[in-house]
């Protein structure tokens, strides 16, 4: 099969379970996003995907092989942490450039093309500039740039746009999606913001429960890049919760579980 | 701004010898000879050229004690913070090497390794590498998991993400290293020289202890000391503020 297949029967901290029984299946260039509230194993199940972490039980494959192996990140992954991560000593193009240095390892001929994601992403007169003089927008901006500069077939984002206001949001937004339909990697989107979720993604993922699973895998409507203000948002969210008024605490009660909760308890 | 700092440097080494002139003054005596006499006593030793002769060979020692403390005390301290199971088993060494007298080890490596500069320099690099890894240990720790985690995630190879990720991280631990170094390898390399070399300025030092020349020793002092604050503002210094640029 091809895109990417993840099942996880078990991971552990510390002896407790943080993800349970998880399967999850993407086709190449889908864009889905995984919501769930804090504690539900989103960053963790990010973390297993780039192979940052590999005591779990279960696999991660990409095209029928295991994604990854060996403390081994895989090729052709970027990947967004809920901090830009950058490095403080070096410059915004020489932070681009690190994640280029594998290529440039491998490959002696190929051309750095930190200077011309900077620019896409708007921070063409930026370049030489250290990450403390930029503005978190503009970190993040740099950070974007440089999951996009290895050409990225799976890309993975852990909140990459929280705690910025509304309009720098949105244009950071924007410009994510716009370089995703260039180079249409698979996404997985972690947010607990389930308007961001719904404004972006073809699909949503419902993480929750304990320990921690798939609940939910809802397609959305429309196309992506919505506004998240937007009418559209507002009524897909809202019934949704109506369906599942505890969704976003990670309880998956329809109306009709409800009732047989009700029953249980007369 | 730059400017005043280099202001009261000065006036506060002017103020230094001003009252060294006092008190020789007030003192009148061979035993504290003024800042003229001693000023005279260094050219003449330095237009003889005994001085800098004496001198490069000490800076010299010095260099390379100072290189090899470094390279290995950075290895050792890089490992020790990384790893907690070695870090476990060379703890108890680590602390044995910082107490142990510098004198001890001088004298042993004399001793087994005979009067030459090999046990000379070694004597001083052996003395200086325990505080290195202490530093650099301290600054391994420190190191933040989550850049790591960036440079793993991008499969930087790991020559690079030494120099670009890890090592910027303990440069303000090297840093401190370097020049806590120095200054203890200077005043141990005079020791060594003193114990058991035929040239330096510690081996000087004691030829003018014996004669009672407390003008040369001050002369050979001055020279010396002149040295250290050229090193401090030349090189340590300047590198410091390259290596910090970022954090303006």
């Amino acid at each position: 099969m091809s895109g990417l297949r993840i099942h996880i029967r078990e991971k552990r901290f510390d002896g407790k379970t943080v993800l349970g029984e998880c399967t999850v299946e993407a086709e190449p260039g889908e864009f889905i996003a995984l919501v769930g509230p804090s504690g539900a194993g989103k960053s963790t199940l990010l973390s297993l995907v780039a192979g940052l972490d590999e005591d779990y039980d279960g696999e991660i494959t990409w095209n029928g092989a295991p994604l990854s192996n060996h403390g081994e990140s895989p090729a052709h992954m970027g990947m967004m942490f809920q901090e830009p991560r950058l490095m403080p000593w070096l410059s915004a193009l020489d932070n681009v450039k690190l994640a280029e240095a594998e290529r440039m390892a491998r490959d002696h001929d190929y051309q750095s093309n930190a200077a011309r994601l900077l620019e896409e992403v708007g921070l063409g007169d930026a370049t030489d500039f250290w990450p403390n003089h930029l503005s978190g927008g503009m970190q993040r901006r740099v950070a974007l740039a440089r999951a996009f500069v290895v050409e990225p077939q799976l890309l993975l984002m852990d909140e990459p746009f929280v705690s910025l206001d509304m309009p720098t949001g949105n244009r950071l937004r924007r410009s994510l999606l716009r370089l995703c339909e260039r180079q249409r990697p698979l996404v997985l989107f972690v947010t607990h913001d389930l308007r961001e979720a719904l404004a972006l993604a073809d699909r949503v993922l419902f993480l929750g429960d304990t320990p921690a699973r798939v609940m939910l895998d809802h397609p959305v409507e429309g196309a992506r890049g919505k506004d998240l203000e937007s009418a559209e948002v507002a009524s897909a969210q809202q019934a949704l919760l109506a369906r599942y008024p505890q969704l976003l605490s990670g309880i998956l009660d329809n109306a009709r579980s409800d009732a047989d909760e009700d029953e249980d308890n007369a | 701004m730059k400017w005043q700092q280099v202001l009261v440097r000065a006036a506060s080494l002017i103020g230094l010898v001003l009252l060294w002139q006092i008190v020789a003054l007030i003192a009148k005596s061979d035993v504290l000879p003024g800042p003229l006499a001693v000023l005279y006593s260094l050219i003449e030793h330095t237009l003889s050229g005994e001085l800098p002769y004496h001198l490069v060979i000490t800076l010299a020692r010095v260099a390379v004690a100072f290189l090899m403390a470094m390279a290995i005390g950075t290895a050792i301290g890089i490992i020790m913070g990384r790893y907690k199971q070695l870090d476990l088993v060379f703890d108890g060494a680590l602390v044995l090497g910082l107490n142990i007298p510098a004198l001890v080890t001088i004298i042993l490596c004399y001793l087994w390794f005979g009067l030459n500069d090999v046990a000379a320099i070694l004597a001083v690099a052996l003395n200086k590498i325990p505080t290195v890894v202490v530093m650099v240990r301290e600054g391994a720790r420190a190191v933040d998991p989550k850049l790591l985690a960036v440079a793993q995630a991008y499969r930087v190879p790991k020559l690079v993400t030494l120099r670009r990720v890890f090592l910027p991280q303990l440069y303000p631990y090297l840093m401190g290293a370097a020049r806590s170094g120095l200054a203890l390898i200077w005043k141990i390399v005079l020791v060594v020289e003193l114990l058991g070399r035929s040239n330096g300025v510690g081996f000087q030092l004691h030829l003018f202890y014996q004669f009672f020349d407390i003008t040369s020793i001050l002369a050979y002092t001055l020279a010396f000391a002149g040295v250290v604050l050229l090193v401090e503002a030349v090189v340590m210094r300047p590198l410091e503020d390259r290596l910090t640029r970022w954090r303006t």
